[in-house]
């Protein structure tokens, strides 16, 4: 059975804030991205399904099963890997004594399997020469690629990531993103990003999240097509058209408008940041970049 | 070539149990033929995917921590030596901090004069467990973090087994230290029950709270305690070491009870301390 994720209508409120405003997705295996702003709900999503957060309505099945009761919840944890935005490590075990301590809670309890595994996913991500170094010595980007690495103990059929490549360099995200593109064919990948080009690169699908909703679910080209006929250049880098909903001035030097582009414009061809700034983007007029 | 080696040969000496003679042999004739090295080379590809993970295990193990190292030669299990050894009040510098604790009240029972010298000792010895297991996960709000969260292990599981380690470490070193207290000899012990029962209030207190706050309140309500015990005269408590009701028998009976009944609190709510099951329980 091909293992699947789904939501109906998922509701989370932390006293007077509403984090997830009933959020439905039935998730397939491959990669799936949210996308959306800071605050929009996305890490309060990826708790849900990762099982550290209940929430307050709505309908939940991971892998098949719903997580309400102690055995299946725990048969969903045995299948999940969870990287979440801020792992909480101790300092003062080395990269490899932690992954090993997450491997053994994840029932790993061959000491010479699971130390192979622990070394496999600690190679994966690139650490095999630091692996002996106390986590409290290593960089942030070092840091957040051992929280990766625990994620992937035992290949799960769910991996949960949250902002895995923020903080990582250009090379280590292009290394991340051969990481999951390696993964096996049955696995379903959820993670969240800023990063549009992480999108592009990397997801089969794309679920923009803003203010606790789901504002488009789709694939990433179908995101960007949504801008399609609402992006516009213009050589009069220092006139706003006030007809465009944000306006900045891009890499070429030339201003560009998203929103609703007047008569003879130069339209061009949208990018998924066009889409996605068209999408959640704050109609106030705002002149980004200007 | 028309003579192949036979399997069986093979088979023996890719497991390296051929006598030195036939290994000569069979490495000659592999040499000049092609088709044995090749089955020869199928035998003993699984055997070769065994050898290096064990070779790269032994060359490339990190030595363990020293505790991890006691616990096992204690004859703990290796996965639960190092569950224990996670723990961040098993540390040095924690243990340091206990036996100093309790050095200041073995200090002040010399100090000091009367009846009721050991009384700083049995006050400050309980609570050395309860400080311990507040901090058993690390964290400051004494929760596990997310990643502990998502594993199949369960979280009460893990926290029973640290708290179980803590607890046996102060009261190992509370009673090595009891040993310098001045006083009476037989009152030297009766820290021991109220710290079994605060330790068991703590985990009870846990499937309702977080472990930080189930300490601190467990620790303010024993200091409380303690403070109106000192203050509460009675006809028949006099003298101050009596009006510890706690440490009278009477008391300590009913703090075995407390704990106890802590105790069972404790694992008919287990299930409360992940906080994803205690909101569906």
């Amino acid at each position: 059975m091909t293992p699947t994720v789904e939501f109906v209508e998922l509701r989370k409120r932390f006293g007077s804030t509403v984090a997830l405003d009933g959020v439905t997705a039935r998730l397939e295996p491959g990669i799936t991205g949210l996308l959306g702003p800071n605050g929009a709900g996305k890490t309060t999503l990826l708790r849900i399904l990762a099982t550290v957060l209940a929430a307050d309505n709505g309908e939940l099945r991971l892998l098949g099963q719903r997580p309400d009761t102690p055995a299946a919840l725990r048969a969903i944890r045995q299948r999940l890997g969870y990287c979440p935005q801020e792992p909480g490590f101790y300092g003062h075990f080395s990269a490899f004594d932690f992954v090993d301590y997450i491997a053994i809670l994840k029932e790993l309890d061959d000491r010479g399997a699971r130390r192979a595994e622990v070394r496999r996913v600690l190679t994966v991500v690139g650490l095999e020469d630091v692996m002996h170094k106390k986590i409290r010595a290593l960089s942030g980007g070092m840091r957040r690629r051992v929280a990766i690495a625990q994620a992937l103990i035992g290949e799960p059929d769910l991996l949960v990531l949250d902002e895995p490549t923020a903080g990582l360099d250009p090379e280590l995200r292009l290394r991340f993103r051969e990481v999951l593109s390696r993964r096996r064919e049955s696995q379903v990948v959820v993670l969240s990003t800023h990063q549009t080009d992480d999108i592009a690169a990397m997801c089969q699908r794309v679920i923009v999240i803003d203010g606790g909703s789901v504002r488009f679910d789709g694939t990433p080209a179908e995101l960007a097509a949504r801008a399609a006929g609402h992006v516009w250049v213009s050589d009069q880098v220092d006139q706003v058209d006030p007809s465009a909903k944000l306006s900045w001035i891009d890499a070429l030097g030339q201003r560009r408008h998203i929103g609703t582009p007047p008569d003879g414009a130069t339209l061009v061809s949208p990018t998924i940041d066009d889409a996605y700034l068209l999408l959640v983007g704050r109609n106030s007029g705002a002149v980004v970049g200007a | 070539m028309n003579w192949h080696a036979p399997p069986e040969l093979l088979a023996q000496y890719a497991v390296g149990d051929l006598d030195h003679a036939r290994v000569l042999s069979i490495e000659a004739h592999t040499l000049r033929c092609a088709e044995c090295r090749e089955r020869l080379s199928e035998l003993a590809a699984p055997l070769a995917e065994r050898t290096w993970p064990a070779i790269a295990d032994i060359i490339d193990s990190p030595r363990l921590p020293w505790l991890e190292r006691v616990l096992e030669r204690l004859g703990i299990s290796a996965p639960t030596a190092r569950l224990v050894g996670t723990t961040p009040s098993m540390r040095l510098s924690w243990f340091g901090a206990t036996v100093l604790s309790l050095a200041f009240g073995v200090l002040l029972s010399h100090v000091a004069s009367g009846a009721s010298r050991s009384l700083p000792f049995l006050v400050i010895a309980p609570i050395m467990p309860v400080l311990a297991i507040a901090v058993a996960y690390g964290s400051p709000f004494g929760n596990t973090s997310e990643i502990e969260r998502a594993t199949p292990f369960a979280p009460w599981r893990l926290l029973l087994l640290r708290s179980m380690t803590v607890l046996a470490v102060c009261v190992v070193s509370s009673a090595v230290m009891s040993l310098g207290v001045a006083g009476p000899a037989a009152r030297a012990w009766l820290w021991l029950a109220p710290a079994l029962a605060l330790s068991a209030v703590v985990l009870a207190l846990s499937t309702w709270m977080s472990l930080g706050r189930a300490a601190t309140a467990t620790a303010v309500a024993w200091i409380a305690l303690t403070v109106a015990c000192s203050l509460f005269r009675t006809r028949h408590a006099e003298a101050l070491f009596n009006r510890f009701v706690v440490f009278r028998p009477a008391g300590q009976l009913v703090t075995v009870a407390v704990a106890l009944v802590s105790a069972l609190v404790f694992a008919a709510r287990s299930r409360r301390v992940d906080p994803y099951l205690g909101r569906l329980a």
